[in-house]
């Protein structure tokens, strides 16, 4: 009997798959925002891996800053991580902006050192255990009308 | 007439075969080679002489690679090279297991440009797409457990909340 053709739909995917390289996979994933990012771990284990990778989130947070980021690495890890601080501290700030200036890394750059000033003290707070103080409601929106 | 020989020889001197996996080859001015970082040190050990062969790499697939290389050793204006890179994305990502292939052998040959290119339109893919969208086109497994789900949303569930 003849084979028949593969419908178009199938021959598409077909010998290709995105998992079979684990680094590739994660340079597609560092270019992407925090939200698309939470939820591209969600699809299998191999992406919830790579989601978790914190270099994944530190190409995230310093895509919106112009220059200093490699010298805040050691910083950033000793207090909890990239993913850590794109959650607590930038996330926030960047979704406040309208979309369109989320990407433009001159205006974020100063949003990003306000981040960074928090998120130590944050960290120094939590040394003393005295979470309730936290400066970080700074992040939020403040009405001054 | 020696010198003409001699600028001809030059001339020639500039060019180097690259050979695919399926024996498909292509001739090329050795700056246009010298894009991959892998091909310029095969180049700077063994010479351009003889053909290179790049066997991890099908004819179609070396053919847009060096598409690209050629137009990005022209060194043109920044607006005219992004447009041409839309076009070429636009082109490319048509077909995923071509596109998919493009990424694996730029990564192979180390054209660091060419691969940040195609992961930023990957990427593209994947915003805004809920995590049983993205199973479907790139067709993965959701191989997480019950249990491994939980543990997840606990970790990203702020990614589904409303802004």
């Amino acid at each position: 009997m003849e084979v028949c053709g593969v419908p178009p739909e199938q021959d598409k995917t077909k010998g290709f798959s995105i998992n079979d390289n684990a680094d590739l996979l994660a340079e597609i994933l560092s270019r992407l925002d925090g939200r698309s990012l939470g939820v591209a771990a969600c699809v299998c284990r191999l992406w919830s891996g790579v989601c978790r990778r914190d270099t994944v989130w530190e190409a995230l947070c310093t895509r919106h800053v112009s220059g200093g980021a490699a010298t805040a690495r050691a910083v950033v890890a000793a207090l909890g991580g990239y993913r850590r601080l794109y959650r607590l501290c930038m996330g926030p700030v960047l979704e406040r902006l309208p979309p369109a200036r989320r990407d433009e890394a001159g205006h974020v750059s100063l949003s990003l050192s306000l981040s960074l000033s928090l998120f130590s003290i944050d960290c120094y707070e939590r040394l003393g255990g005295r979470q309730r103080s936290s400066l970080l409601f700074l992040r939020n929106t403040v009405d001054v009308s | 007439m020696a010198t003409i020989i001699t600028k001809e020889q030059q001339e020639k001197e500039k060019m180097v075969t690259l050979v695919s996996s399926d024996s498909e080859k292509f001739v090329v001015e050795q700056k246009v080679a010298e894009k991959s970082h892998v091909i310029k040190m095969v180049m700077n050990c063994c010479g351009i002489e003889s053909p290179i062969p790049v066997r991890r790499v099908k004819g179609d697939i070396l053919k847009s690679i060096l598409e690209y290389c050629e137009k990005h050793s022209k060194g043109e204006a920044q607006e005219v090279m992004e447009k041409w890179d839309k076009e070429y994305m636009d082109k490319a990502e048509k077909d995923l297991v071509f596109f998919h292939d493009l990424m694996l052998a730029s990564h192979f040959l180390h054209i660091q440009e060419l691969v940040d290119l195609i992961a930023v339109t990957f990427a593209g893919m994947l915003k805004m797409k809920s995590p049983e969208e993205i199973r479907q086109k790139f067709n993965i497994n959701n191989d997480l457990t019950k249990e491994q789900e939980e543990h997840i949303m606990t970790t990203f569930g702020w990614a589904f909340q409303p802004i």
